[in-house]
């Protein structure tokens, strides 16, 4: 990672002076990003993927103008930099004038490398290999087979301004293993997931443990079409996660709240909209999120009230919207909040308890461990739609266990986390929600492990898997 | 820099590999402008280049790209590294369908390059266009223009030398208003496909004068339009929304690799089975559909895939059934190997990835639903008893092997007796696949259909996104539950 930073500030540096001396106004980004991923499907290695990037986003400033350049590109090639940069202030007559002037502060120097781990960033091919073998040690048969990816990586931001030679540096590491374990002949699937931003936090018994479960339950247990109407439903981690996910961008996002995009306005700050047991944080100090102590402009950050006791008290707002609208930043330029979620008073361990739950609540619980392809159908109202994917499964009060066919929600945010927000569970896990689709950014939200909610529409039942 | 692939890939066959291929892009230009409410807030641009190569090793693949071309050998020994680890777990080693080894070029047609007009004219284009939506119950405009340009070399160890350039552009407007109950409204406008080129050509502005104006007023329409009836109906896709019906319940299902299990710790698998090929009652007779990427003009038309094999126009659905799928190299030998018959005659030539740094995947090409003798939208509402013509996606979920879905729309219209009653809000649709398209009862006739552009399709681990295209007509499906 020293290396890597000494050559990252070095070429910014260079940069710097450069476009110093053109008597210009910028800020610079360098992302890096080393990537490995193995790829699972049918019991077999379908891919093992390296990769090793670099990306420079320029930004330029004028009287009421910004203009962006960015590129992919050889770390040592500094002329192609110059070359970028040039372009961009080249461009900055023609961008139009803002109806404000964007705000260029000095970076304030900081260097958070709290979420990296060296033996992480040098876990071999074959240890990922072996870590997935005792994961699923004895679970694949000629029928059951196995799916999934373990990616890791290390990633790197680097920021320099025009207005001063501080440098701000966030490096961590990240890990994402996904097991899915699914029968040729019947269709069904169950995944466990696990991570991490250290080596030692990957631990393969506990995958084990889930999938050992969830394949017998769906060996021994018949499967039901589930009759629409109100559930009472569990979800697990990935599909609590799932759900901030879409709440962060309907409600959080300032974007969104200030052009009226999603289901709140700026005027809803301080009203009551969830559940009192509902508390929802952006929090620098949850590591497990792969956490940023400093936005990108070097402003440290504190512990933001998103939602507390259902009242909504903060949303995202990057110095670019504050200025735009006449706000104040509140240090979340970053590549994505911490998002916590407080837990609560529910003393449960393990999936297995809600045998014992259903029964003693004398009502059937219907655990939902993931969501999959959820869709926002009306953002004003924050109506939501997804299907159960992954080895949902049917508590019965009388003890025994249904495995339910796949079944689509279709509710508001509002309804899930504030009418029916029933309880939380004491234990909290890290899900990773990081998306992959260009630059490598490892995000998770901290969730508790099992989130209860009460009379629950089911919009669609599937009738096979 | 100048490197000598063809010399590095022959070095991995020496060393044991017994196939290899690479694709270096020497340069990637895009760029994003997004206006919001006339301020030119995204004004991005970008330029990327580097090398991507994939090892075949004892049957397993490994892959490593970089953008730094003073590692072409070390990236080169990675990707090796990669398949000899992937070959310690092999169940059913890689056997790539036959192809032949081809050299050639493939250039997109674009009559004026994006990449050549002034950045002034391009940003008074947009101011222009913000204008002409700048208009009384407009309470948000957006206008973006995303342009990209890639120069693709192809080498392979069978001796495919291919060199591909292509040029695209995905221009958007859309308006939002607030209705009676405070929700926002919103509708949009994507240009289809205009001329036999795609470039600066699209953004004449005869192009937008009315398409402008028809968003401006539908909005306002729907902010005191009635919501969306709870029941079952007809349901009749304009091409807007058509397109993306296809998209989801027919071209992911009919990605091969999603059949043969390799999406599914992602996006999913599919509820096709190889043994349906030939079998399967997929949709009504009226239904034939084909994954063309000889279609003109079209991001989904690229000349060659990423495997080096020529494109193709494949029959996936034939008068319902389904005869086909979206396939490669990789897929297509697996599937034979595995039916144990032939189902496929060679790749479908649909190998593609998205950039330099990531892996070819199945990927849709032009999926394409042929035009009936259903006549034309006026002629299909009068032959529908109780119906709901649907316009502009606004939401898509699906099932995890995409055998149902939920779709919501940006508008519609209620139909009654034959008769359009006016427009309705807050619209959506849902139901299983198969039941859906075996009750495709109408189908436009080709004055209804059009070739829709998707730049965003995400697929794949890691994920890809992927450009593409829809020519579809007007449909209509019955028994159909709206409004949830």
């Amino acid at each position: 990672m020293e290396k890597m930073e000494k050559k990252i500030t070095k070429a910014l540096t260079a940069l710097r002076e450069y476009g110093l001396a053109q008597d210009a106004k910028f800020r610079l980004l360098w992302h890096h990003e080393n990537s490995h991923f193995i790829r699972y499907a049918n019991s077999g290695i379908s891919l093992n993927t390296s990769e090793n990037l670099n990306r420079l986003y320029i930004t330029v400033y004028g009287d009421k103008r910004l203009a962006r350049t960015s590129l992919k590109m050889d770390p040592s090639n500094l002329d192609q930099m110059k070359k970028m940069f040039d372009r961009a202030l080249m461009t900055l007559e023609f961008t139009g004038e803002l109806s404000y002037q964007p705000t260029l502060s000095a970076v304030k120097s900081f260097n958070d490398t709290r979420c990296y781990d060296a033996d992480l960033a040098e876990m071999s091919s074959d240890e990922m290999i072996d870590f997935v073998e005792q994961a699923t040690l004895n679970l694949e048969t000629d029928d059951i087979v196995l799916s999934g990816n373990f990616s890791r990586g290390e990633t790197m931001l680097c920021t320099m301004t025009s207005l001063s030679e501080d440098v701000g540096f966030w490096a961590a590491t990240d890990a994402q293993v996904t097991l899915v374990l699914s029968s040729c002949k019947n269709k069904w699937e169950v995944n466990a997931e696990q991570s991490a931003y250290r080596k030692k936090n990957l631990k393969a018994r506990v995958l084990h443990k889930q999938l050992s479960f969830l394949v017998d339950s769906y060996l021994r247990n018949k499967p039901v079409q589930l009759p629409l109407g109100a559930y009472r439903i569990v979800l697990g981690a990935a599909a609590t996660a799932e759900y901030l996910d879409l709440l962060d961008w309907l409600a959080l996002d300032g974007d969104t709240v200030m052009r009226s995009a999603g289901m709140h306005s700026k005027e809803d700050v301080g009203q009551r909209i969830l559940s009192d047991r509902f508390n929802l944080y952006d929090d620098p100090e949850a590591l497990q999120t792969f956490a940023y102590s400093h936005d990108l402009w070097g402003r440290k950050r504190e512990k933001l009230a998103l939602y507390e006791q259902g009242v909504y008290r903060n949303f995202s707002i990057s110095q670019e919207l504050a200025d735009e609208f006449g706000l104040e930043a509140n240090a979340t330029d970053v590549q994505h909040l911490n998002l916590a979620l407080d837990s609560g008073d529910w003393e449960i361990k393990d999936v297995r308890e809600l045998c014992a739950e259903a029964a003693e609540g004398k009502k059937d619980i219907l655990y939902i461990p993931y969501l999959h392809y959820t869709g926002v159908v009306n953002p004003s109202q924050g109506l939501v739609t997804g299907s159960s994917r992954f080895g949902a499964l049917l508590f019965k009060q009388d003890g025994s266990i249904e495995v339910p066919y796949n079944v689509r929600l279709t509710n508001k945010l509002s309804d899930l986390f504030g009418s029916g927000l029933v309880k939380l569970a004491q234990k909290r896990v890290a899900y990773n929600t990081s998306q992959t689709y260009d630059e490598r950014n490892p995000r998770a939200v901290l969730v508790p492990k099992f989130v209860m909610l009460d009379d629950i529409e089911i919009s669609h039942s599937n009738n096979s898997y | 820099m100048k490197v000598d692939w063809k010399k590095s890939l022959k070095k991995l066959l020496k060393q044991g590999a017994s196939y290899a291929d690479v694709r270096y892009y020497p340069q990637e230009d895009s760029s994003i402008l997004y206006m919001f409410n006339g301020n030119l807030l995204e004004f991005n641009q970008q330029q990327e280049q580097g090398f991507g190569v994939r090892v075949l090793y004892e049957g397993a693949w490994g892959f490593a790209a970089s953008s730094d071309l003073s590692q072409v050998g070390r990236t080169f020994e990675l990707a090796l590294e990669n398949a000899r680890t992937a070959a310690r777990k092999v169940k059913q080693p890689v056997a790539l369908a036959d192809k032949e080894a081809v050299r050639g070029e493939f250039v997109s047609p674009c009559a004026e390059d994006p990449f050549e007009v002034e950045i002034s004219e391009q940003i008074a284009t947009m101011q222009w266009l913000d204008g002409k939506l700048n208009q009384p119950g407009v309470v948000n405009r957006e206008i973006i223009l995303q342009t990209n340009r890639k120069t693709i070399e192809y080498y392979d160890t069978e001796g495919a030398e291919i060199r591909k350039h292509l040029t695209d552009i995905y221009p958007r407007v859309a308006v939002m208003g607030v209705d009676v109950d405070g929700g926002m409204q919103k509708r949009k406008y994507m240009p289809p496909r205009l001329y036999d080129t795609r470039g600066w050509e699209i953004m004449r502005r005869e192009n937008w004068d009315q398409e402008t104006e028809r968003i401006v007023n539908e909005m306002r329409q729907l902010l005191e339009a009635p919501t969306c009836p709870q029941d079952t109906r007809s349901v009749i896709l304009l091409p807007d929304m058509m397109f993306l019906q296809v998209h989801e319940t027919i071209g992911h299902p009919l990605e091969l690799d999603r059949i043969l299990g390799y999406e599914l710790s992602f996006a999913g698998g599919s509820f096709v089975r190889l043994k349906d090929f030939g079998n399967l009652k997929y949709g009504s007779k009226k239904l034939t559909v084909r994954a063309n990427a000889t279609e003109p003009n079209s991001p989904g038309s690229f000349g060659f895939d990423d495997d080096g094999v020529p494109c193709r126009d494949c029959l996936l659905i034939d008068k319902g059934t389904l005869v086909g799928a979206i396939s490669s190299r990789q897929s297509v030998g697996e599937a034979n190997r595995n039916a144990g018959r032939d189902i496929f005659s060679g790749s479908g030539g649909a190998a593609r990835a998205m950039s330099f740094h990531r892996v070819p995947l199945d990927r849709m090409t032009n999926i394409n639903v042929d035009p009936g003798e259903d006549g034309t939208l006026e002629d299909i509402i009068s032959n529908t008893e109780c119906g709901l013509v649907l316009g502009g996606e606004r939401s898509w979920s699906i099932g995890s092997n995409r055998e149902h879905f939920h779709f919501a729309t940006d508008i519609g219209w209620l139909v009654e007796d034959g008769v359009n009653k006016g427009m309705v809000r807050n619209t959506s649709y849902g139901g299983d696949t198969l039941k859906f398209y075996r009750k495709l009862s109408a189908v436009g006739d080709a004055s209804t259909w059009e070739l829709h552009y998707v730049n965003n399709c995400g697929k794949g681990a890691p994920s890809q996104i992927m450009q593409l295209g829809h020519g579809v007509p007007i449909c209509r499906f019955d028994q159909v539950k709206v409004g949830r």
